[in-house]
């Protein structure tokens, strides 16, 4: 399937994923980083606000000076679901996805990966997992999958 | 300034369901039914004009919709040509746009079309453009579309509040009942609790039948200000208040899960405003797009306590006979949920039921009334409070 979109032209509106390259997003270093297995939010160099997702503009400061930090690799789950009908035609059912939180206190959305319907628990903890995105250009995508014992 | 007064004096709507029409022919199927609605009006009374429709360039490929609509239901606007996107909930904030438009004295007559064209041959299709809805570069990325947004959204509000299954579904019951006495419903057939434990799970714990259809449709109403009323009908219903309060788009910055305080400010700002509270009000369209959805929103109306939404429900406060009628078209769940044009076809509903002319899904004695919409991950929430007479 990748072979044969690659013969066609690219088309950024059938695309789900953003364009990750420096060329193309100010955010480029969160996919650099992400490639290396760390996950990352931006920090307000002026007023310390972390948001999430990261942002090129401080919602509470203003400043557009900001520094990249590591968020950490685990969070719990504050709430979930597994969709089993009528998921986007790049995904595959079951989609399993989850809102995380840290224990910051900053929440993500995100999708959960090596999962069954078990691991669907409020409360759970799940740790960071990185996946390629198919397709011609490199690309990746953050996911979190349950903490198993050992 | 002098606050205008302003009223609903025409509406009508297309057939709402997966339809063999296109965008223009569904927008000249509901122009049609409102201009039918007051023979006074025509194209040529209408000032200003503005269209809320939310993926046309997805959909049918086609932008700069607002004159196209305007040109197809021979408007030529001489005071507002517009667009208004605010995704579900485009609907309620055209018509709150235009309110303040006539209200302030811009504009004596604006029409308010809503509309959405959401089959398309292939439903993957369908279902990969409301992608576009959430976050695309950091929710959509993980396949977030509506169904699992509340489904997160009901895991939560069971966790803390003990609301079941059952209480969903009966909202789902409710409406279907409603709906199947609605000529424009998408869905005109009641159903069972055991009928919507049997439809598809799609995401735990909503089944198919507590999320509201893929829909085809079109909505169009037209507001006057107080000196050109009785020009067009001896029917208007009367804007007595209106809120809106936003929350953001992104999933994690959502200021509520189980809680919606964004809806309790638009509601608090519109009651204010009419000089009502939720006890007064005898009938509400309220956004199910989701049965968790019409739940919640009881609560943060203000028409029970928090947490006591499921309750509602089960004692029958929300049906014929109780506390407050909610949803008699039918709401999203039955009556379809065409994006831009689900905001104006509440107000409509409105205007029959204060008028006394939704037949046998009348309430009686309807004189207050209250429409709910939401858009996004029920961040965006505005109202609209309506009187049967002027205030």
């Amino acid at each position: 399937m990748s072979e044969r979109m690659s013969e066609q032209p690219y088309i950024n509106t059938m695309d789900v994923y953003p364009l990750e390259a420096a060329e193309q997003n100010k955010l480029y270093k969160f996919y650099d980083s992400l490639r290396e297995g760390r996950l990352t939010t931006t920090k307000c160099t002026s007023c310390g606000h972390i948001p999430w997702p990261p942002r090129t503009l401080c919602p509470n400061c203003t400043s557009d000076e900001f520094e990249w930090i590591d968020l950490p690799r685990k969070a719990r789950i504050y709430s979930c679901t597994v969709q089993t009908a009528g998921v986007p035609p790049v995904f595959e059912i079951p989609l399993y996805m989850a809102m995380v939180e840290f224990d910051n206190g900053l929440r993500m959305l995100t999708r959960l990966v090596e999962t069954t319907e078990d691991d669907l628990e409020i409360g759970r903890e799940v740790e960071l997992a990185v996946l390629e995105v198919p397709g011609p250009m490199s690309r990746v995508v953050h996911a979190f999958k349950p903490v198993r014992g050992n | 300034m002098e606050i205008r007064r302003v009223a609903v004096v025409a509406g009508g709507a297309s057939k709402f369901g997966a339809r063999q029409a296109t965008y223009r022919d569904l927008i000249s199927e509901a122009g049609k039914a409102c201009y039918d609605s007051a023979p006074g009006l025509s194209p040529n009374d209408i000032e200003g004009f503005l269209l809320s429709t939310v993926m046309p360039e997805r959909f049918v490929f086609q932008t700069h919709v607002a004159p196209l609509a305007a040109e197809t239901l021979g408007v030529t606007p001489s005071k507002l040509v517009a667009r208004v996107e605010l995704l579900c909930a485009s609907g309620s904030s055209a018509i709150r746009l235009a309110y303040g438009f006539i209200a302030s004295g811009l504009a004596d007559v604006i029409m308010v079309a809503g509309a959405e064209k959401m089959y398309t041959p292939n439903p993957a299709e369908t279902v990969h453009h409301t992608l576009a809805a959430g976050d695309r570069e950091w929710d959509a990325i993980h396949g977030l579309t509506a169904p699992p947004s509340f489904a997160m959204v009901a895991q939560r509000h069971m966790k803390e509040y003990g609301t079941t299954k059952e209480q969903l579904a009966l909202v789902s019951v409710k409406n279907r009942r409603n709906g199947a006495r609605n000529p424009i419903a998408q869905f005109r057939k009641p159903i069972t609790v055991e009928e919507v434990y049997a439809s598809k799970l799609v995401a735990k714990p909503l089944n198919l039948f507590d999320c509201c259809p893929i829909t085809d449709g079109a909505a169009v109403i037209v507001l006057a200000a107080e000196h050109r009323v009785k020009d067009f009908t001896n029917e208007p219903i009367w804007i007595w208040g209106t809120g809106q309060a936003g929350g953001g788009n992104n999933a994690a910055n959502v200021p509520g899960w189980a809680e919606w305080p964004r809806l309790r400010v638009a509601a608090k700002n519109a009651y204010q405003m009419a000089g009502v509270a939720p006890e007064d009000i005898d009938v509400a369209e309220v956004h199910d797009c989701f049965t968790i959805s019409e739940i919640i929103e009881y609560e943060e109306l203000g028409f029970c306590a928090k947490g006591e939404g499921g309750k509602f429900i089960e004692e029958g406060r929300s049906d014929y006979g109780g506390q407050v009628v909610v949803n008699p078209g039918g709401g999203l769940i039955s009556r379809g949920h065409p994006f831009g044009a689900t905001g104006i076809a509440q107000a409509i509903e409105m205007k029959q039921q204060l008028h006394g002319h939704a037949g046998d899904r009348q309430v009686p004695n309807a004189e207050i009334a209250l429409t709910h919409n939401l858009s996004g991950f029920a961040t965006e929430h505005t109202i609209m409070i309506y009187g049967r007479e002027p205030k």
